[in-house]
């Protein structure tokens, strides 16, 4: 979510993890292998933005317990001002640890200057170990008030995410997508780019390693003559 | 404060200006950087040494780390030695006047007579559409509406990661009057290339003279995109009337209406 406005469009995000929950489960991935991806993009000016940033990581680590969620960190707010940047990555690995995302990408603080050089990658992963360690077990001490900012906070998100599937459901994925429903990008279903790597399959088109995959996960067998 | 204590404060001999860190003229700067050494007192010691030839007085390492097995890292305090004439430095900037959203319609229909096609992009490789997005997507930036707003231009963002060829196309078939490039991603150089291979690309299919060029992006400045052989170059914190207001006066200014 780099585009849209993060505060916003988080039901978008949860939505998109739901679809690609379903598309993970309909490829025989099993939950601990879902790095479901989220970001901590929102603007760092908003009045009680951590709150929000760290009910949307509790709400997504909730509702997907069993799945390493991939949680990325701030890009598209991110000035050059790496001392700035150096903070908001460091409350980006608190919200990381007290909510216990499986896959914690670090920030840069020198994210929209230059690609990292090796003394950022280093205080990055300072910064990491740091929080890591000095808020270990943060998350299993927290209790979130039930009628509180938060809570509100994700319930609204989840039901707009599900208002928003429901409307996909209708629309279709790729009509959706064409609106630039996620993110405010937009995919028109003749537009984007990788279509000369979509190749149709020969009838006589035959991959030990594919059915044997199939068949232990439980899979259907695979389609012929139609583009894979 | 008394009127006494203030002539105490020193002011800046503006022919002559250094950085300050708390009293006017110390020099003090910081830096940080890595040599690729152990950590250790050799490693410190070239840092002060590096430091002294970078024109740093006092050069002191008020921190030193091993990163990995052979890489240190320093953070260091100094002086700097050198000034600067502020009072006679030149820099060039767009000069058009600034207009807000409604006197940039008007102008285009005052001075233009009809509504202007505006194309931006982000080329090459880089999938950054947040600058080209600021400019032009219809919500806008920072209180300001982007270009897809004004009922006088026609705006079309392309996204990201648009080949120049495909985006001197697009505004063949468009009829663009003007080319909004934005460049996110800096890694060697690479922005640089992109920017003047499409002055290139223009210049060999004839289009440079009837468009109004534009670049933009973090690290763009109007001096860089004059040598690139763009009309103007704008980085950060620019917002769309800044833009609009540069294109309809060049576009007026050239004639090109």
């Amino acid at each position: 979510m780099t585009t849209a406005d993060a505060v916003e469009a988080a039901h978008t995000v949860l939505a998109s993890q739901f679809i690609n929950e379903q598309l993970a489960l309909q490829s025989g991935l099993p939950e601990a292998q879902m790095g479901l991806g989220h970001a901590f993009e929102m603007n760092p000016m908003v009045e009680d933005g951590f709150l929000w940033e760290l009910a949307q990581a509790q709400m997504a680590r909730e509702i997907f317990p069993n799945a390493p969620l991939k949680y990325m960190p701030p890009t598209k707010h991110m000035t050059g001002n790496i001392f700035r940047g150096h903070v908001q990555d460091a409350l980006f690995n608190l919200v990381g640890i007290a909510t216990m995302q499986g896959i914690q990408l670090l920030g840069m603080m020198t994210e929209q200057i230059h690609t990292p050089w090796l003394s950022d990658r280093h205080l990055a992963i300072e910064s990491a170990k740091y929080i890591f360690n000095n808020a270990r077990h943060l998350g299993e001490e927290i209790e979130f008030r039930p009628d509180g900012r938060m809570v509100q906070r994700a319930r609204t998100v989840l039901e707009e995410a599900v208002r928003l599937l429901e409307e996909i459901v209708q629309l279709g994925l790729f009509e959706a997508l064409a609106r630039g429903v996620f993110a405010d990008v937009k995919r028109t279903v003749d537009g984007g780019k990788g279509l000369s790597g979509v190749i149709l399959r020969h009838p006589d088109y035959f991959n030990p390693f594919e059915e044997q995959l199939r068949q232990q996960l439980g899979l259907s067998a695979a389609k012929v003559g139609m583009k894979a | 404060m008394s009127a006494e204590h203030q002539t105490q404060i020193a002011k800046a001999d503006l022919t002559r200006i250094r950085p300050y860190g708390d009293t006017m003229d110390d020099g003090k700067v910081q830096l940080s950087f890595s040599l690729p050494v152990p950590d250790g007192p050799e490693a410190v010691e070239a840092a002060r040494q590096l430091a002294a030839k970078m024109g740093l007085l006092h050069p002191t390492v008020v921190h030193h780390e091993q990163m990995g097995t052979e890489f240190t890292f320093v953070v260091l305090y100094g002086c700097c030695v050198h000034t600067v004439d502020y009072a006679h430095i030149e820099v060039p900037k767009v000069d058009s006047t600034r207009m807000d959203f409604y006197e940039i319609n008007q102008f285009i229909r005052d001075r233009i007579g009809r509504k202007i096609t505006v194309v931006g992009a982000c080329t090459g490789t880089d999938a950054h559409t947040v600058g080209i997005d600021a400019i032009m997507n219809m919500k806008g930036y920072h209180g300001e509406y982007g270009l897809e707003r004004y009922p006088e231009i026609l705006a079309y963002n392309l996204g990201s990661q648009v080949e120049n060829e495909e985006l001197v196309r697009k505004a063949v078939e468009l009829g663009a009057d003007a080319l909004l490039v934005s460049q996110v991603v800096t890694q060697k150089d690479v922005h640089i290339h992109n920017l003047s291979a499409l002055v290139d690309l223009l210049e060999a299919e004839g289009l440079r003279e009837r468009l109004v060029l534009v670049a933009g992006g973090p690290r763009i400045t109007h001096e860089l995109a004059l040598e690139l052989g763009y009309d103007a170059g704008f980085g950060p914190g620019t917002l769309a009337p800044d833009v609009a207001s540069f294109v309809v006066q060049e576009m007026v200014r050239r004639n090109l209406v």
